[in-house]
């Protein structure tokens, strides 16, 4: 799928005189008037990102010269965008005739029947920023991943990350890259001077997402006419404020971790008299459970919640259910209401222990096909009722001795454990979910793996995967280094084996 | 090692200045090291009891060796019934549920494959019922396939619903299992060439390769419908107020849980039962699930061409049920390669453009390049193109390939049971008014008016 680009050939490795002198006449001299330039910002130096350039059968793309030309030399050193230009083979490749193409030539009406049709042109990405503990590289993968699949489709795209020790930002991705911090400020700047169609929120984690709901509060998608493409904005906020969260999930009767909001440390004490301890303090708009934890007695509570408010304005007093199973559910729905769960994974560790700091196992293998489809179908009701375009993460507790079981959280975004998912299934998750927020849908979409049949699909493991959180607790000084509910790992490694032994002393 | 032990010692001995160095080193290092978790709060260890064993493990268990038509032989140890047996070997993708697949009567005369390495993790759970009468936890009452084969069997189990282990219950069935067989290799071997006969058989036999002693028996040769059907009318929640026959080709408990959680009255009919002299009786008619050939059960498709022509009703199949209303209205079957043996296959629905995943479990398939007029494609695999459901045009008749009941596989398809059930309903109701049917709710409703 992702070998139908002709990456443009590195800007600096190959230079050669010969082949400038045959490219440089044809670069406009003069930047396009769209937008008012400044010497310290960019002079857009070409400016077809369609495949229809003169340039088709050389061998350079015409941005080698715009690296090497003298006149752009200041270009290169002063601005913070950068623009590369490839060009898009798929028109050219015929796939193979298959089953699943022939079904699909044959439906097409009736699959496309009632899916809005989205037309961008421009879109722009919203990486994840700096890397922290709490939210690690993952998300630089579901971004690049997003950025392919916008390339596929031919559309043009610009994405927004300071950080430059990312894939995403290599110049065989974006059309152009602004390092820039991931802020609503910086956000609403390029917003205003690139004018995308769309914007892609859910491939930057936590921080997008945060950006994405205040941008859309502010006004400033509305006012500048952008779509947000995917999961819409009322579905983010539902998802992470944990109130209107809990209501929506009562009216579809699913269970929800009981779970009461309070933004002062004796509001807290008084919920958590009627909740009955031992209790679980959370914070809202949090990343990994910063701020979270668990109080046995009212002065553990005091100074957990203390300190749980400084770092957010309201936090979740919940009943703790410390031993629960916790299971998570990879879904993936598009826009004609087609939904799948791509993989579910268990957590190794009881619940109590945040899936950041876990060893985490994929498929579950506790799990009787009761549970697992009781939990598989209420993950399916709860994104068909959220209304997530596109990929989510349900986390549930399940109570060991019983059916019983409870929503803790669901991210209406790529999350760590997506990441995860789509590596140990092969399933392109971030790049099917970039997809379907262009407009297509799951049965239309090719199987990465099998290339002949469709992406809507379950891959069915024949392995076990296991990964294994990495903590450097070394390099901090006065850290409590027991694991407990907020994330302290800074990485993780993941195995693949036959049998679950195999797998996880791989992992060590 | 010991002498550079016996040296560090002897030194430390001698001058007590260098104990406290040796210490002062030592804590400089775990301080450098840093372990994952330090704790100064004492902390006892608790032994949990131990989890249950499936075997005795100081016996050693027997090997078992399979062997497949096509000649490949394959070896591993012997954990269920010391029998040797001859079967179709076939594959299942699905992920859990081994106790359902196991007892599912479409296994009938198969050595089930599971590519799902750990298998036997969650034990198997007890017999018990629910308020109807129908088995809980499994699809029938023993179990049907002829062995099985895994990759890597959990001899200890762990789950609230577990009353024995896997090993032991295939044990008490009589049906051979057989572990640590490379079980992709054997998925290879199966797609590549498509379903085959297989051997498994156990102890010295496994040991020297000795395979003569049993013949291959080719399951689709038999009537295996015949073997899984009831001898006799049963009958279900006998007090619904909708009436279905369910015409049993070896029909999964959750079938009818579907049908009489819904508040229908079912009664199970034997397969090869002449329903249409009693059909005016039944609100509907199902034709369930089943093994094997589906030319072999010839005398339930002369019954279902007869009512098609005559009985108005709604009709439903699933699996067998969709390949035996398929011939009646007019259409061929052929062997798939290797069948369709999953808990995640997409099939599209003609109607709407849905896709849903399906669980599935068939070796056969209908040929649908043409049609009679009456009838129309209902669901189609978007994986492979086969079909998967037939819809009359005019008349409440469907089925479908896959099974909608689940057990084990997704439930995205349940609502066609409620289909099924609205569609009798609403037609009784049409038919004899609405003395024999009427909702709570309009009920309470009136009441409130008045």
């Amino acid at each position: 799928m992702y070998n139908n680009f002709i990456r443009s050939p590195s800007p600096v490795r190959r230079v050669s005189s010969i082949l400038l002198s045959r490219v440089q006449p044809s670069i406009p001299k003069v930047s396009r008037g769209f937008h008012k330039t400044t010497a310290s910002t960019t002079r857009r130096i070409f400016t077809p990102h369609t495949p229809t350039t003169p340039f088709q059968n050389s061998s350079i793309t015409p941005s080698l010269g715009a690296f090497t030309s003298p006149y752009l030399r200041s270009f290169r050193q002063t601005t913070t965008r950068i623009s590369y230009h490839f060009y898009n083979t798929t028109a050219v490749q015929h796939q193979e005739e298959s089953a699943h193409k022939k079904v699909v030539d044959e439906t097409r009406d009736l699959i496309f029947a009632d899916v809005p049709k989205v037309d961008v042109k421009k879109v722009l990405v919203v990486g994840s920023g700096g890397l922290s503990i709490g939210q690690a590289g993952e998300f630089d993968y579901s971004g690049s991943q997003a950025i392919k699949a916008l390339r596929e489709s031919g559309i043009s795209t610009i994405l927004v990350n300071p950080n430059i020790a990312t894939i995403q930002t290599s110049h065989a991705l974006a059309d152009s890259v602004y390092f820039l911090p991931v802020t609503v400020e910086y956000l609403t700047h390029i917003l205003e001077r690139e004018r995308p169609d769309g914007i892609l929120l859910t491939f930057g984690g936590q921080t997008a997402l945060n950006v994405g709901i205040k941008l859309e509060q502010m006004g400033v998608l509305s006012r500048l006419g952008i779509k947000v493409l995917g999961t819409p904005i009322r579905t983010l906020e539902v998802s992470e404020d944990r109130a209107l969260f809990a209501d929506a999930l009562k009216e579809i009767d699913i269970p929800v971790a009981e779970s009461t909001a309070v933004s002062s440390i004796d509001d807290a004490l008084a919920a958590a008299e009627k909740i009955g301890y031992p209790i679980i303090v959370r914070s809202a708009f949090a990343l990994g459970g910063l701020g979270s934890g668990f109080a046995n007695n009212p002065e553990e509570l005091h100074s957990l919640a203390a300190k749980s408010l400084s770092l957010s304005p309201q936090i979740l007093v919940e009943k703790s259910m410390k031993g629960w199973k916790e299971v998570e559910y990879e879904v993936v729905r598009d826009a004609a209401n087609n939904c799948i769960t791509v993989c579910n994974m268990e957590n190794f560790d009881p619940l109590g222990i945040h899936t950041g700091d876990s060893i985490v196992v994929a498929p579950s293998q506790t799990l009787s096909d009761e549970e697992y489809h009781m939990l598989r179908t209420a993950a399916i009701k709860i994104i068909r009722h959220l209304g997530v375009v596109g990929e989510c993460n349900v986390q549930y507790a399940l109570n060991p001795k019983s059916l019983e079981y409870k929503v803790i959280e669901v991210n209406a975004r790529l999350s760590r454990s997506s990441a995860l998912a789509s590596k140990a299934t092969g399933y392109p998750l971030a790049f099917v979910a970039a997809k379907i927020a262009l407009g297509h849908t799951l049965p239309e979409l090719h199987n990465a793996v099998t290339k002949t049949t469709t992406a809507c699909f379950e891959p069915s493991l024949d392995y076990i995967v296991t990964k294994i959180p990495r903590w450097d607790l070394s390099k901090f000084q006065h850290v409590n280094r027991e694991i407990g509910s907020s994330m302290k790992s800074v990485g993780e490694v993941m195995a693949i084996g036959r049998t679950f032994e195999e797998s996880l002393q791989k992992v060590n | 090692m010991s002498m550079l032990v016996r040296r560090s010692l002897s030194s430390s001995l001698a001058s007590p200045s260098s104990i406290s160095i040796s210490k002062a080193i030592a804590a400089a290092t775990l301080q450098k090291r840093g372990l994952a978790t330090v704790s100064d709060k004492p902390f006892t260890i608790t032994t949990p009891p131990p989890a249950p064993y499936a075997h005795n493990v100081t016996t050693k268990p027997p090997k078992a060796a399979l062997k497949l038509k096509s000649g490949e032989v394959f070896h591993g140890t012997s954990f269920g019934a010391n029998i040797p047996v001859s079967g179709e070997i076939v594959f299942t993708t699905s992920l859990v549920g081994y106790p359902e697949s196991m007892t599912d009567p479409s296994y009938r005369g198969q050595i089930l494959v599971f590519t799902q390495p750990l298998i036997g993790n969650y034990g198997v759970p007890g017999l018990f019922k629910d308020q109807y009468g129908l088995l809980k936890y499994f699809e029938s009452d023993r179990i049907q396939c002829e062995a099985i084969v895994v990759n890597d069997y959990a001899t200890r189990y762990s789950h609230w619903t577990a009353v024995e282990s896997l090993g032991e219950w295939c044990a008490r069935h009589g049906v051979p299992a057989i572990t640590g067989v490379d079980t992709r290799a054997i998925v290879h071997i199966l797609r590549d060439q498509g379903s085959t006969l297989s051997k498994l058989v156990i102890g010295d036999d496994a040991v020297n390769e000795n395979f003569n002693k049993i013949p291959y028996t080719d399951p689709n040769t038999r009537n295996l419908v015949s073997e899984v059907s009831t001898a006799v009318p049963v009958s279900y929640n006998p007090y619904g107020d909708i009436k279905i026959a369910v015409i049993d080709c070896g029909v999964k408990h959750n079938i009818l849980r579907s049908l009489v959680k819904r508040g229908a009255a079912v009664t199970v009919l034997p397969w090869n039962f002449d329903f249409n002299r009693i059909s005016d009786q039944f609100d509907g008619i199902f034709i369930s699930n089943g093994p094997g050939n589906p030319v072999k059960a010839m005398e339930t498709v002369q019954h279902l061409r007869k009512a098609i022509n005559t009985y108005k009703r709604p009709m439903f199949g699933i699996c067998m049920g969709n390949l035996l209303m398929g011939m009646a209205a007019g259409l061929d079957v052929r062997k798939l390669r290797f069948g369709n043996r999953a808990h995640n296959v997409p099939a599209l629905n003609l109607l709407n453009g849905k896709c849903q995943i399906t669980s599935q479990n068939h070796g056969y398939a209908l040929v649908d390049d043409k049609f009679p007029p009456s009838w129309r494609k209902f669901y189609v695999n978007v994986n492979d193109g086969s079909n998967e459901g037939i819809i009359h045009k005019t008349l409440p008749y469907k089925s479908v390939q896959f099974h909608p009941e689940a057990k084990g596989g997704p439930e995205d398809t349940e609502f066609l049971f409620d289909e099924f059930i609205d569609r009798i309903r609403s037609e009784k109701v049409q038919r004899e008014g609405t003395k024999f049917f009427v909702p709570e709710t309009i009920d309470q409703q009136t009441t409130r008016v008045a």
